[in-house]
């Protein structure tokens, strides 16, 4: 008879990708599994119609019967299979018994230990903190700050604002032993370069400053003139630009709020330069760790927990548009509803019908499929010229596999290229 | 230190596209009498200039002569009108890990690739330096980021084993160094701002994990890494403060190519050491991996392409043309830095200067006998117009602690140094090898074939390929012989050795020509 050996599963299960919620906690400390527990159960619930002679729907499972090691591609594919009917409780038939649910358990546990822990731990594991990248930061000022022109009321305000120019100042990201840039392993080495963020700050403020259209934007009708603004507007200008741009927490939102608020009181004055320190404030808001990192609070617990509404809508954000949610997905953000399937749902699809979501293609395609050299790589350029044609034929096909869910072999072969 | 006032005056710079910066030859005094202190002695400025991707190495060695009396070689024929301001290495190690993709950071701190500190050799004299000047240290590039190996585009790190990013921009460079007045402003706006934001967020409770926590920690000493350099820019502003002259200036400095960029980069390397911005500039030319195209100089060819030139065919000729550039552009520098008088000498007499390659071979890596120039006075410390080859193999690392101390940092060791180098400030006075005792010439000849024994060498031009040796009497006998010919002998090995040849020969414009060997015996 075979030994039972006891694999301990160890205690830090799946942790939280960004659209998930809760993942049950399967802190499973006690079970035993085994590769021979598992074969028994396919012997006894599943051998009856997929054994060899009788291969229902052409699926024979004996072989995970077998000693066959668990890497032979052959029974990984099995497996891979019989994980997913039966955890999505699809096999066995509904006119056949049920599997228990300690059965089912055995089951999954056994393919993740197999397949998926790497030497029996997760190989995702907590966020770990990192500022916005270059390309998120440029974004993010554009968007915040209302700079991109694609608003044609806009249309002659923003004849002067300069991308280009934007982005020579900040030193490009070097990408990680990930391959990508947006690695927070490698940003932590690299020095922080934060006297040129700031003056790449200020260049975009100094921009929305001159701009009193685009504070009007920004604040629903007012913007920043030289007026005498009273102590109260002051404080509703600081906390509504608070809440835009940095992402926070309602709780930690209050206290930012506070303490720049201070600062604006502290830098004294007199009452003709007030629009001036409400600017210098904006602009210091734009340069704390709460706007320039992807901060996010931590329980400092081994099994995964929900993150906050705000944080969630700060990574579907960042994710699907490298840039800062709008003033809709903050909303949910702060009320909470985006933990809610149903919204979850309607702003991932808005998001990504927005014509922002190239960023996803642009960012982490160009980086993954490497095709952003065509563009940025002097070595392909003709005679000093970018190929912007066989650029966008790249990044649109990219995205357009995105957005009609599209098959990854398309990459490979296409019929429609 | 004591500031000196410095003007520039406005015709020295010359707007436009595609244009660098030409600097005024005299004339530098500040009219309105601000003298430099006699008194003072001038401090050495260390420039590090490091172009990757190797050389071809017969192209490179200097076969023969001896210290003082040598013979350029192909790749550093631009330096002949200059030769007596070099000083031209051989035989230095810098074993280890040979791939080319850790040779920029081994050849600023003769550390190894799994080394945990890599510490390089400028900021360790920038240490000891840099509080003199506005500037503490200036790291510059020429070159595109690779991205798939990102430390194979930084030569400096610093204490924490931080790579320091070089300025590809020179304009930006430029507006670093010259802002007007209005700088002044925003410095203190910065310091303003940056200051607020540490009051305001510093004490915030943000529940973060520990790792996150030491992030933050280092955004708050970043905040105060920008307070001390805008405090020490401020405490040895030089030309910031001090002329007025420097508003009228705006030389628009746009780089078409990477020529250009190039020449700017030289331009400002002596402009901030003129204006003693900086005492310490590293720059690299062409990293190790460089995909940059010389197609600006007529050399349709990919720099890192070419210098794997056994392994490809028909690219020695680019690639020997594309190193012969990079020579001329040192000579550029040099020039640059002998026009700019300082005290009763020149700026030149007191900048050191290194030059050189993380490999030898382009095609095998190797990292044994680099391509290194030294050049510049280095106050006195260094003795120029010779070549010298170390008889035995030195460790690389005694190159770099020499050149520390020349510039003034105490240090025991770095990397594997094992002691400093003799031979730098006075003669080596080695043994000369492979020299002329008389016998090299035409020992037997009839009407097709010959006996002849000499030196053996490559030709100068980069375009042509074919042998010379040569003879007592100064003159070279040309030895042209086909691939296969060549390859049966192994004759390419004899390159740098005196050979006795054996073979035909065909008179041409009045020249013998040797056309075929028989035999090749060293």
């Amino acid at each position: 008879m075979t030994n039972l050996l006891k694999l301990e599963l160890s205690k830090i299960c799946n942790t939280f990708v960004f659209i998930g919620s809760v993942i049950a906690a399967t802190v499973t400390s006690a079970s035993t599994l085994d590769q021979n527990t598992v074969a028994s159960v396919i012997q006894d619930r599943c051998l009856d119609c997929h054994d060899e002679s009788t291969s229902e729907a052409g699926v024979n499972l004996e072989l995970l019967t077998s000693t066959e090691s668990p890497l032979n591609p052959k029974v990984s594919d099995l497996w891979t299979r019989v994980e997913r009917v039966v955890t999505k409780r699809e096999m066995p038939p509904s006119q056949e018994e049920h599997l228990t649910e300690e059965e089912i358990v055995l089951i999954r546990d056994f393919y993740r230990t197999e397949y998926i822990l790497k030497d029996n731990k997760e190989h995702i594991g907590p966020t770990p903190l990192r500022r916005l990248t270059k390309y998120e930061l440029l974004n993010t000022l554009e968007d915040l700050l209302l700079l991109r022109g694609s608003n044609p009321r806009f249309k002659n305000a923003m004849d002067d604002f300069d991308r280009e120019a934007l982005s020579k100042i900040i030193p490009s990201d070097l990408p990680g032993d990930s391959g990508f840039d947006n690695d927070a392993t490698r940003m932590e080495r690299l020095k922080l370069p934060l006297r040129e963020i700031a003056d790449t700050v200020h260049l975009a403020m100094e921009h929305f400053r001159q701009t009193p259209i685009l504070q009007e934007e920004f604040f629903g009708g007012e913007s920043l003139t030289e007026e005498v603004i009273s102590e109260h507007q002051a404080k509703n200008f600081i906390e509504t630009f608070i809440k835009r741009a940095c992402r926070a927490n309602p709780s930690q939102n209050q206290q930012l709020t506070q303490k720049f608020y201070e600062q604006y009181e502290r830098l004294g004055g007199s009452k003709t330069d007030q629009a001036e320190r409400i600017f210098s404030i904006f602009e210091m808001i734009l340069l704390s760790p709460d706007f320039l990192y992807r901060l996010e609070t931590s329980k400092n617990q081994r099994t995964p927990y929900p993150v906050t509404g705000m944080e969630l809508a700060s990574r579907l954000s960042y994710f699907l548009w490298s840039s800062t949610p709008d003033q809709e997905l903050i909303n949910h953000g702060m009320q909470g509803t985006l933990l809610e399937d149903k919204i979850l749902l309607e702003q991932t699809q808005r998001l990504l019908r927005s014509p922002k979501s190239i960023a996803l293609s642009e960012n982490f395609a160009g980086q993954w499929l490497g095709f952003n050299d065509l563009v940025q790589n002097s070595d392909y350029f003709d005679e000093g010229q970018q190929h912007i044609e066989s650029y966008d034929e790249v990044i649109y096909f990219f995205n357009h596999l995105l957005q009609t869910n599209g098959s990854i072999l398309e990459l490979v072969d296409s019929e429609s290229i | 230190m004591i500031g000196k006032k410095k003007s520039i005056p406005r015709r020295s710079f010359i707007k436009g596209a595609g244009v660098s910066l030409a600097l005024p030859l005299l004339d530098i005094m500040d009219s309105d009498g601000g003298t430099l202190d006699p008194t003072a002695a001038s401090p050495n400025r260390l420039c590090v200039l490091y172009k990757g991707c190797g050389v071809n190495p017969h192209s490179w060695d200097i076969a023969g002569g001896t210290e003082t009396e040598f013979e350029l070689s192909r790749i550093l024929q631009p330096l002949e009108e200059i030769k007596r301001d070099i000083l031209i290495l051989g035989n230095l190690d810098n074993e280890g890990v040979s791939s080319h993709m850790d040779a920029p950071g081994t050849f600023m701190s003769a550390t190894k690739h799994k080394d945990a500190n890599r510490h390089s050799f400028d900021q360790k004299v920038a240490n000891t330096i840099g509080d003199e000047t506005p500037i503490r240290s200036l790291q510059l590039t020429a070159d595109q980021v690779w991205k798939q190996h990102p430390w194979l585009n930084i030569l400096s790190y610093n204490e924490e084993n931080q790579p320091m990013r070089g300025q590809y921009d020179p304009q930006t460079v430029f507006d670093k160094m010259f802002k007007d007045s209005s700088e002044l402003k925003r410095q203190t706006d910065v310091i303003s701002i940056l200051d607020g934001v540490r009051e305001a967020t510093s004490d915030l409770n943000r529940k973060a994990s520990a790792r996150d926590r030491r992030v933050l920690e280092n955004y708050y000493e970043s905040i105060r890494e920008i307070e001390l350099d805008i405090q020490q820019a401020r405490n040895n502003s030089r030309v910031i403060s001090t002329t007025s002259k420097l508003e009228s200036i705006d030389p628009n400095l746009k780089v078409g190519h990477l020529g250009e960029r190039i020449k700017s980069m030289m331009d400002l390397i002596a402009i901030a050491f003129w204006t003693d911005s900086t005492r310490v500039i590293s720059c690299m030319l062409a990293n190790t991996n460089s995909r940059s195209h010389y197609d600006f100089m007529g050399v349709n060819a990919e720099f890192h392409y070419v210098s794997h030139h056994v392994r490809n065919k028909n690219v020695l000729p680019d690639y020997d043309k594309i190193n012969i550039w990079h020579v001329a552009q040192l000579r550029y520098l040099i020039e640059k830095l002998k026009s700019i008088p300082e005290g009763d000498q020149t700026l030149f007499d007191h900048s050191l200067i290194l030059w050189g390659s993380g490999i030898k071979h382009g095609d095998y890596h190797s990292l044994t006998d680099l391509p290194l120039i030294l050049t510049g006075g280095a106050g006195g410390k260094l003795k120029l117009g010779r070549h010298v080859r170390y008889p035995e193999a030195q460790p690389y690392a005694n190159l770099l602690l020499t050149l520390m101390e020349m510039m003034g940092v105490n240090a025991d060791s770095i990397g594997d140094s094992t002691g400093t180098l003799t031979g730098l400030s006075e003669d080596a006075n080695f043994p000369a090898q492979n020299q002329d005792d008389g016998s090299w010439k035409i020992l037997e000849s009839d009407a097709n074939t010959l006996i002849a024994k000499g030196l053996l060498r490559i030709s100068l031009e980069a375009d042509q390929e074919y042998y010379q040796l040569r003879l007592s009497d100064k003159s070279d006998l040309e030895i042209r012989i086909p691939y296969m010919n060549n390859h049966r002998l192994r004759f390419d090995r004899c390159v740098g050795k005196v050979v006795t040849v054996s073979g035909n020969y065909e008179e041409r414009g009045g020249k013998k020509i040797v056309v075929s060997l028989t035999k090749a015996e060293i």
